[in-house]
């Protein structure tokens, strides 16, 4: 019979909610700046997360076995919580340390995950076992012999899931560290656990006087110190700063919502990191040469401004604090639009940066605006002269957007009709890495599907021209050295003649002929570029036989919204930079075909098929247990595909807005509670295997659907509608994934007798696939594959796992 | 005497601009004549692949009496089984025969001015034809051409070029010598010594640039085929060696003296990393080794680190701290301080040690103007050392 009154452990069940989302974002944060915001490592820190809160549910499905005094047991768990959280993020911020890794350099993929996992352990096995735990008090309150406890557990957590993310990216990420943070929700569980315990509750005689005592103690003990993690927190911060880069001083830490922004100094230079990755560096005030400091920034703005005769507007995407600004305002241009994504950067840069760089920003030629670079392109209504994208290397997915042909397409349609675009990116002057030679020349031949010439330009750094019909570039300095003295440029980081350096002949036509000849074969991704001749033609030349080679191999060479290979050779070659085997590894994941998940899918069908066949148990049969735990596992996997390529798309239409993206995880925790609620409420024989399948035929429907409308997203006319669309698809998404939670638990309760294993089973199963899912579609399937792939293979996961539940259930009337 | 700094400004407006097309028209009359040369030369063919690999026997091995042997080219003296290949990549023992995998298989062969080796006091102005292969014995975590040296040569694409085809290389495109450099010539000893040989009877000059990881006895051989050597000398600190570059600093001090001692033109390249090898005392006390052991009049570039390879997460080099070290090599006694990779520094000029007058101006690797004869200062005759013909 279910009891209606409030349970006395549901703060705990919110608070789990809670203190799992925000830990999560905490550590995902340090983590981050120990791997110097590494996206590969978001999927690495994601699933070690996963994994160890899966096994924590297992721990703590075995205590509930074992402990009817459940809540005394929340109580040890609610106390360890606390310091574990604490040392944890200490850890992190000296973890480098322990690793044998000079400073400036990253981390391989293997010490990133050996980091996660045993940072991480600690945490997340205390959180696994909170899930069910809590589930065996809601089952006591219910006083029930199913598993709704844990389907209502689950839909607690997901409530505070949200409540958590929403109070951590408006409010605590602004005013709190780190420390406080985490000590915060910690007193909160244990707070959580006291109210729960009170004597007048259900549960109050399940945790015992003295463990009253010693939780008071510590929220005593807590509230002293609160005072102590300002320096705490800052201690870390210079723990962690002088084995990132010893010998700078750190000047400053601020918190956007884009990452961690530091301010460092060596000598008279400033050096900005976000996350720990160095982002550029920069003339400060006292800086004695800040011409020279800043000369890559006068390079890249001189050569893109001079290949236009005239250019009186300029568009220019990130860059403008490192000094490439102030260079653009030497020419007699009438209008800079100056796009900056984040305005915490550009506070602390006005803080710090040269009178130059300031005078720069406060120009009346300058239009400032703080947003994303392609948004803005993409709902601009003028147009430009030149548009120069001076962001980092696409080594992110958001970055890659800025890559991409349906970008240069965008940006080509803002430009006048002899306008030209100028972007960056890092290289090697002989291009014979697989990585770098892969990444550029794809960068390479995505912007000549959208322009009509294209030249690159450099060595250990490539500028790309591109310009429209009619805009002609020009490899001559003499012709761009006469532009740059008529236009009495008067800059002491570049000098005229310098056109003659950047345009040096052998190294411009070598580049060119490796970056034009490599990718026209279909095995061209496998292996690094051929050499060039001995003595490769001019450029010239090269463009106009360029038409008589073979087609360029578009599937692997053309970068783009739905497809980000660039992204996948941008962490190809960080492991050829990190000097580890996993360099080998990920560049063996681009023979993997697409037809090779027929052999998994053909293996465990067949699998089925014999065990139904020489089956004699009933109910535990073990196709049965099979069936359901690969439903469990495709559904994890399969809405983690989904969400990654959701959130891919969205992020390429909609633009990178930290909040919006919040919102979509809170809207999935949403329809994950509502498909919950209304498995609980309105499905009476939880245990049906066929109603189990039909959920899973129906999320492969879905998968397939999603697959279809994808594409079509590019078309939608603006932010509202995109917005909309992917809302409800990402509703809808974790509707399904609710649904198919407690049907599971009460299919495995139906085949163990057993309601918190049963719980915990499923719970860590569905982790493990959610891990598979995320390891898959961001490293191999939407990289490699596109994005379009990953519903693909999540329609192929549920369907198997369809086809298993459809052979099993013919074993018995259910 | 040293040129005061601070005395070369730029003066007027007028005075700048006139200097500013003087250097233009300069550089781009130098690099008219280099292009004329390319253009009269028809291009030697030469066959290349992926993995061009053919292996040679090699010297420099010995039995160990184990059935392995050692190699003896440089200081590590890796003792290799049977198919067993060194450290750097190039060297195998192949059923008991010391073997060489990079023998006439040049990653790079191209053309390049002398300034970018860089040798500012070698034939300003002039080109050379610059080879390469595969392979490395050290391991710099900011090296520069990592994705050519830091590689199995199987893992490359690579010219085949007998020696005979470089110097024919060399003499189409009007070259008058060749370089030994971007890679580590070390590991293609046997190569580099065949052209070596076949240059120097031609009349061309031999240039190496190298991290000098050498066993003595191999450059003994070397030196006497060499006119002109830039050595890395990574750091006066032997840590430094050890944990950024994997090597040895004493072996690299020991064969710049033979190299003196062998009467080869030195310049040294030291790249400063801020942080890590940047510290005054220790750049003092290099200098001064310099001066005493290999010469006051030995070129010394320090040359501006940017975020490379494995240091790609520390920002370049602050100009002030190149500037530092420039003062600090200056006022131990050196002549002939650069900084090099800073486009546009003052550094990049050559200064007669007598007069202070600016004896040969550049901008990158453009010369601008030589104000030298026969090797000396053109205003006050001081001879600058360098080979200028």
């Amino acid at each position: 019979m279910a009891i209606t009154r409030t349970p006395a452990h549901l703060g705990s069940v919110l608070m789990m909610g809670l203190v799992s989302q925000i830990a999560q974002v905490v550590m995902l944060r340090e983590l981050l700046m120990l791997f110097h915001g590494n996206e590969l490592s978001i999927g690495i820190i994601l699933a070690a997360w996963m994994a160890w809160v899966g096994m924590g549910s297992a721990i703590g499905a075995w205590l509930a076995g074992r402990h009817e005094r459940v809540l005394g047991v929340m109580a040890i768990n609610a106390g360890l919580l606390l310091p574990v959280l604490i040392v944890s993020v200490l850890a992190t911020r000296g973890l480098r340390g322990w690793f044998d890794v000079v400073p400036g350099a990253y981390l391989s993929l293997t010490d990133i995950m050996l980091s996660s996992v045993l940072v991480l352990a600690p945490v997340c096995l205390l959180v696994g076992m909170q899930f069910v735990l809590l589930a065996k008090l809601w089952r006591q309150h219910d006083q029930s012999e199913t598993t709704s406890g844990a389907g209502k557990t689950y839909i607690g957590e997901a409530v505070g899931n949200i409540a958590g993310g929403v109070v951590f990216s408006l409010v605590l990420v602004h005013w709190l560290n780190a420390f406080q943070i985490v000590v915060m929700v910690g007193a909160l569980v244990i707070l959580a656990v006291l109210w729960a315990a009170r004597s007048s509750t259900e549960f109050g005689d399940q945790v015992g006087r003295f463990g009253k005592r010693a939780l008071l103690a510590l929220l005593l003990v807590t509230g002293v110190g609160f005072v102590w993690l300002g320096p705490l927190d800052e201690f870390g911060h210079r723990l962690q700063w002088s084995q990132l880069a010893p010998g700078h001083e750190l000047i400053e830490v601020r918190q956007s919502k884009h990452g961690n922004i530091s301010v460092a100094r060596i000598d008279d230079q400033l050096s900005f990191y976000r996350s720990g990755h160095l982002m550029f560096a920069a003339a400060g005030p006292e800086t004695l040469h800040r011409h020279m400091e800043e000369q890559d920034a006068a390079v890249f703005a001189h050569f893109g401004l001079t290949q236009h005769p005239d250019p009186r507007r300029v568009l220019l995407i990130g860059g403008g604090l490192r000094g490439t600004l102030g260079e653009i305002l030497q020419h007699p241009v009438e209008r800079v639009d100056y796009v900056e994504l984040d305005e915490v950067l550009t506070r602390a840069a006005r803080d710090h940066l040269s009178p130059a760089t300031l005078a720069a920003l406060d120009s009346p030629r300058v239009n400032l605006i703080h947003g994303d670079g392609r948004l803005f392109v993409k709902s601009a209504r003028q147009s430009w002269d030149v548009i120069l994208v001076d962001v980092p290397d696409p080594a992110t997915a958001v970055l890659n957007r800025y890559y991409t042909r349906e970008f240069f397409a965008e940006a080509r349609e803002r430009l006048e009709p002899d306008g030209l675009l100028a972007i960056g990116a890092v290289s090697t002057p002989g291009l014979r890495g697989q990585g770098v030679a892969n990444r550029n020349a794809t960068l390479m031949h995505s912007l000549e599907r959208e322009f009509d010439h294209v030249l690159p330009v450099g060595d250990r750094m490539l500028v790309y021209l591109a310009g429209k019909a009619g805009r002609a570039l020009s490899t001559d300095p003499l012709e761009l050295q006469q532009r740059f003295q008529q236009r009495d440029v008067h800059s002491d980081a570049f000098r005229a003649a310098q056109f003659h350096l950047l345009l040096e002949p052998g190294q411009l036509q070598r580049i060119n002929w490796v970056l034009r000849h490599h990718g026209r074969s279909p095995a061209a991704h496998l292996e690094p570029p051929p050499s060039a001749p001995l003595r490769p033609p001019p450029v010239d030349e090269q463009r106009r036989i360029q038409a008589d080679w073979p087609a360029v191999n578009e599937a692997r060479f053309i970068n783009s919204d739905f497809r980000p290979i660039a992204y996948f050779y941008s962490l190809l070659l960080w492991g050829d930079l990190t000097r580890s085997e996993q360099a080998e590894q990920l560049a063996g994941l681009m023979r993997v075909e697409p037809h090779w998940i027929a052999w998994p899918v053909v293996g465990v069908l067949l699998l089925m098929v014999v065990l139904r066949l020489f089956s004699r148990q009933a109910l535990a049969a073990p196709e049965r247990r099979l069936a359901v735990g690969l439903a469990v596992f495709s559904t994890g996997m399969a809405t983690m595909a989904m969400q990654i390529a959701l959130l891919f798309a969205f992020q390429s239409q909609y633009g990178f807005v930290y909040e919006m993206i919040g919102l979509i995880v809170a809207l999935f925790m949403a329809g994950l509670a509502t498909g919950t609620a209304i498995a609980q409420r309105w499905i009476t024989d939880r245990a049906n295997l066929t109603i189990l399948a039909r959920v899973q035929g129906l999320i492969t429907l879905f998968a397939l659907s999603i697959a279809l409308l994808l594409p079509l997203s590019s078309q939608m006319p603006g932010g509202a509608s995109i917005f909309v669309f992917f809302a409800c698809l990402t509703f809808v998404s974790g509707l399904l994934n609710g649904v198919d939670f407690p049907l599971a638990t009460e299919a495995f309760r139906a085949i163990n007798q057993r309601a918190e294993r049963s719980a915990g089973l499923v719970y860590g199963i569905e982790l493990a696939g959610a891990c598979m899912g995320a390891a898959l579609a961001s490293a191999l399937v939407a990289p490699i594959m596109g994005i379009v792939a990953c519903c693909v293979l999540a329609a192929m996961a549920n369907g198997t796992a369809w086809a298993a539940l459809m052979i099993a259930r013919r074993s018995h009337a259910t | 005497m040293q040129p005061d700094p601070a005395h070369v400004t730029e003066s007027s407006e007028s005075e700048s601009r006139r200097r500013l097309l003087k250097a233009g028209a300069c550089g781009i009359c130098a690099l008219c004549l280099a292009r004329t040369g390319v253009s009269l030369a028809q291009p030697v063919m030469a066959e290349s692949g992926l993995g061009l690999v053919r292996p040679r026997p090699a010297a420099w091995f010995e039995d160990t009496g184990t059935g392995q042997l050692r190699c003896q080219l440089c200081p590590w003296q890796c003792e290799l089984s049977d198919g067993q290949t060194g450290r750097c990549k190039v060297r195998r023992n192949h059923e008991g025969q010391g073997q060489t995998l990079v023998h006439s298989n040049p990653v790079l062969v191209q053309e390049e001015p002398l300034e970018r080796l860089p040798f500012f006091h070698v034939r300003p102005g002039s080109r050379t034809l610059a080879v390469s292969t595969a392979g490395c014995n050290m391991h710099c975590k900011f090296c520069e051409v990592w994705d050519m040296a830091l590689v199995d040569p199987h893992e490359v694409h690579a010219y085949d070029m007998p020696p005979e085809q470089i110097i024919e290389q060399a003499r189409m495109a009007g070259l008058t010598s060749i370089s030994y450099a971007f890679g580590e010539p070390v590991v293609f000893y046997e190569y580099m010594v065949e052209v070596a040989r076949k240059a120097k009877a031609e009349g061309m000059l031999n240039l190496l640039h190298t991290a000098a990881f050498i066993q003595p006895e191999p450059l003994e051989e070397l030196a006497g085929l060499m006119d002109a050597v830039n050595v890395d000398l990574k750091s006066f600190d032997p840590a430094f060696y050890r944990d950024v570059v994997s090597g040895d600093m004493q072996p690299v001090l020991d064969a710049l003296l033979r190299f003196r001692k062998a009467g080869v033109h030195i310049e040294i390249t030291n790249v400063l990393i801020p942080g890590m090898n940047d510290d005054p005392a220790m750049i003092e006390k290099m200098c001064r080794w310099i001066r005493d052991e290999i010469g006051a009049d030995t070129p010394v570039h320090f040359a501006r680190f940017y975020p490379l390879y494995r240091l790609t997460n520390l920002p370049q080099t602050p100009v002030s701290v190149l500037d530092r070290a420039r003062q600090i090599a200056r006022d131990s006694g050196l002549n002939h301080v650069y900084v090099a990779k800073v486009t546009g520094h003052e550094g990049e000029n050559t200064f007669c040690p007598g007069c202070g007058h600016k004896a040969i101006s550049r901008l990158g690797f453009i010369v601008d103007q030589v104000d030298m004869v026969d090797g000396h200062c053109k205003h006050c005759d001081h001879h600058i050392p360098g080979r200028w013909n």
